[in-house]
């Protein structure tokens, strides 16, 4: 059985801006076990990274974590203290961002910024720190390590540079990844090496990672279960077997739809209708129901609770409630 | 009567750099290498490669936004770095750009309507009192409401930005357009969107298109022709059917298995390139790919392999195919 490492239970973060509030996770709950890898998807502006950074509890005003637990290894993030939450960052949980360039700061050498959280979270001494970043580059597949220790990001290409992030975020061996896009701005044959890199972290550490993304066919290659977030709600969670071949949410069936499969030409791509709404409008009902082909008048007058279909499938719409009811009514 | 709508040949871009210790050494970036290619009436022709491949380069040169290094742009038969100013600003609402960016390429205090029609004005192209007409007309044709004739930029979200550049471009009535990375900035329910109207606009209008992505899946279902670029130059170009189902150059079987497919089911053989994109000042000798390539041999560092066609207008440039 499955030990969760990280449980997110009904996350509500909130930005308060000058249009009104804006709930940017919205009742959010998502699950990470112990050696697994999620996919957070979702387009933008659908609180995936919101999320994330709350787990990390970096939100920053006007942006409040309302309510809910974050749970890492049954402790309670949101209660704990700066000095607790200094010692949980880069250590236990660690981070790669989506932009490398500006992730890493362009006036220390990346010699010193690797071996900053060596010198913070563990006994090593300056040597041994050093010893272990060349060992933990050349575990990302660098090379001249001597060299890139001694020079300045500006100095690196943007496939280096994620390499360093994730040689800094494997530094202190933590328990679970929290990888917010990171090959969203690399070229498919870098975002290629980078991917296998996570995946092999992950098999031979038994790393768990948090991957967000909103590319489809980067989440089939990675990802052992997905959760689908739209308009800071999560609309569908499964097994990455369930999402790509039992869609069950309006949403995630027009997404994995919408997208372009190479080798596989269509004369017109499908496309989901209108746009995503604006958060600060949001009432009671189905956030997708203005978009949704589907839609019922029940869509319009209430929200959805995520619903089990089975022990690992979950789905937020009328559609699949309504159904048995109906049959119901026949008998 | 001309062929074709664009005709390139031997194009050479090079920008220069400074570098020494009082910028006495010139060096050059060779961002576009010697690239030839023919796009014809009606052929959505897609440029793929990674950054630094000089895709773009590309695109802006044979419009002539940076003048030339060597070689011949050829603009329905007219040489575009050949004619005079006002030759060429008669040939300029003929050839129209859309950029990656919809967010930096809408001047933020114009109203659309006055952006869309500017240039007709400009060009002289229709009376003042029909501008409005067209501009109503042309943001209809690319699926927003004549509504928003009056409204600003930051009204509107990326996809219907997009939406207002194509209008933009689309109002002087073109034969040829440019679009460099249209639809990289957006999301996917909102990129199928603006990738069916590019696909309308060119049926309706019998548009040419030089189509410049990095996304192999997009240009799959956008382009009739494909030319895949490496550090300047094309290194494959073929029809699409033909460049899917039977690519022959090393680089472009790479950047097919590269890109992750939806679908966890397929476990495909992937080929994963060592390194990165060699700098283009200093490009490798000989073939250019080889520093990258698994098949390189001696004879790669040497000999510079030529484009050459291998059967139905299928062009590689490689040693060994």
């Amino acid at each position: 059985m499955a030990t969760p490492l990280l449980e997110i239970k009904d996350l509500q973060t909130t930005f308060y801006t000058e249009h009104g509030s804006v709930k940017a996770s919205n009742h959010v709950n998502v699950t990470v076990n112990k050696g697994e890898i999620v996919c957070l998807v979702g387009e933008s502006g659908c609180g995936k990274s919101v999320t994330a950074m709350s787990i990390m509890k970096l939100i920053e005003a006007p942006g409040v974590i309302e309510g809910g637990q974050i749970l890492f290894q049954d402790q309670d993030i949101l209660t704990l203290g700066n000095k607790a939450l200094r010692n949980l960052r880069g250590n236990d949980i660690a981070m790669i961002f989506q932009e490398p360039m500006s992730a890493l700061n362009p006036v220390y050498t990346i010699g010193d910024q690797m071996m900053e959280p060596l010198l913070q979270h563990t006994k090593l001494s300056k040597n041994e720190a050093y010893d272990k970043c060349i060992e933990l580059m050349e575990k990302v597949g660098l090379s001249r390590t001597k060299q890139l220790m001694k020079s300045y990001p500006h100095e690196l290409s943007g496939g280096m540079l994620q390499r360093i992030m994730i040689a800094i975020a494997l530094s202190c061996d933590p328990k679970l990844i929290i990888a917010d896009e990171p090959t969203t701005a690399l070229d498919v044959t870098i975002q290629a090496q980078i991917l296998e890199i996570l995946k092999e972290i992950n098999k031979e550490l038994q790393t768990s990672i948090l991957f967000i993304t909103h590319d489809l066919g980067v989440v089939a290659e990675m990802a052992d279960r997905v959760v689908v977030m739209y308009a800071g709600k999560v609309v569908e969670e499964g097994t990455v077997l369930e999402i790509f071949k039992e869609p069950k949410h309006p949403y995630t069936k027009g997404l994995l739809h919408a997208k372009p499969v190479i080798n596989k030409f269509q004369e017109r791509l499908y496309t989901i209708p209108g746009q995503v709404p604006d958060l600060s409008t949001l009432g009671d009902h189905c956030f997708f129901q203005d978009r949704c082909e589907y839609r019922m008048d029940i869509c319009g007058q209430s929200m959805p609770a995520l619903t089990s279909e089975s022990t690992t499938h979950c789905v937020a719409c009328w559609l699949y409630k309504e159904a048995p009811r109906k049959e119901g009514l026949k008998i | 009567m001309t062929e074709s709508i664009i005709e390139v040949n031997g194009l050479k871009k090079y920008f220069p750099i400074k570098s020494g210790v009082f910028g006495q050494k010139k060096q050059y970036v060779k961002a576009v290498d010697g690239v030839d290619f023919i796009i014809k009436p009606g052929e959505v022709f897609g440029l793929v490669g990674e950054s630094g491949s000089g895709k773009s380069t590309v695109g802006h040169t044979i419009l002539r936004l940076h003048e030339k290094t060597e070689g011949t742009v050829k603009f329905m038969g007219e040489d575009i770095f050949g004619v005079d100013k006002q030759k060429l600003r008669q040939i300029r609402p003929k050839m129209q750009l859309v950029f990656q960016d919809p967010y930096s390429s809408l001047n933020p205090r114009m109203r659309i309507g006055d952006a869309i029609g500017e240039a007709l004005m400009d060009h002289g192209l229709a009376d003042k009192g029909d501008i409005r007409d067209i501009v109503s007309e042309t943001l209809e044709k690319c699926g927003l409401s004549h509504h928003y004739i009056d409204r600003y930029p930051h009204e509107f979200s990326g996809g219907q930005r997009q939406r207002i550049v194509i209008a933009r471009a689309m109002a002087l009535n073109p034969t040829f357009i440019v679009a460099d990375e249209p639809v990289a900035a957006l999301d996917v329910s909102i990129q199928a969107q603006i990738i069916n109207l590019f696909k309308d606009l060119q049926e309706q209008n019998g548009l040419s298109y030089l189509f410049i992505s990095h996304d192999l899946s997009i240009v799959e279902h956008l382009c009739t022709k494909v030319g895949i670029m490496y550090l300047g130059n094309l290194v494959e170009v073929a029809d699409r059917t033909e460049l899917f189902t039977n690519p022959l150059h090393p680089y472009t079987k790479a950047l097919l298995s590269a890109v992750p497919i939806p679908d966890p089911t397929i476990k495909k053989e992937r080929i994963i390139l060592r390194g990165e994109i060699p700098s283009s000042v200093h490009p490798p000798s000989g073939c250019k790919f080889r520093t990258r390539c698994p098949f390189a041999t001696e004879r790669c560092a040497q000999e510079v392999p030529a484009l050459r066609d291998v059967g139905a207008g299928h062009q590689v440039a490689c040693h060994y195919v």
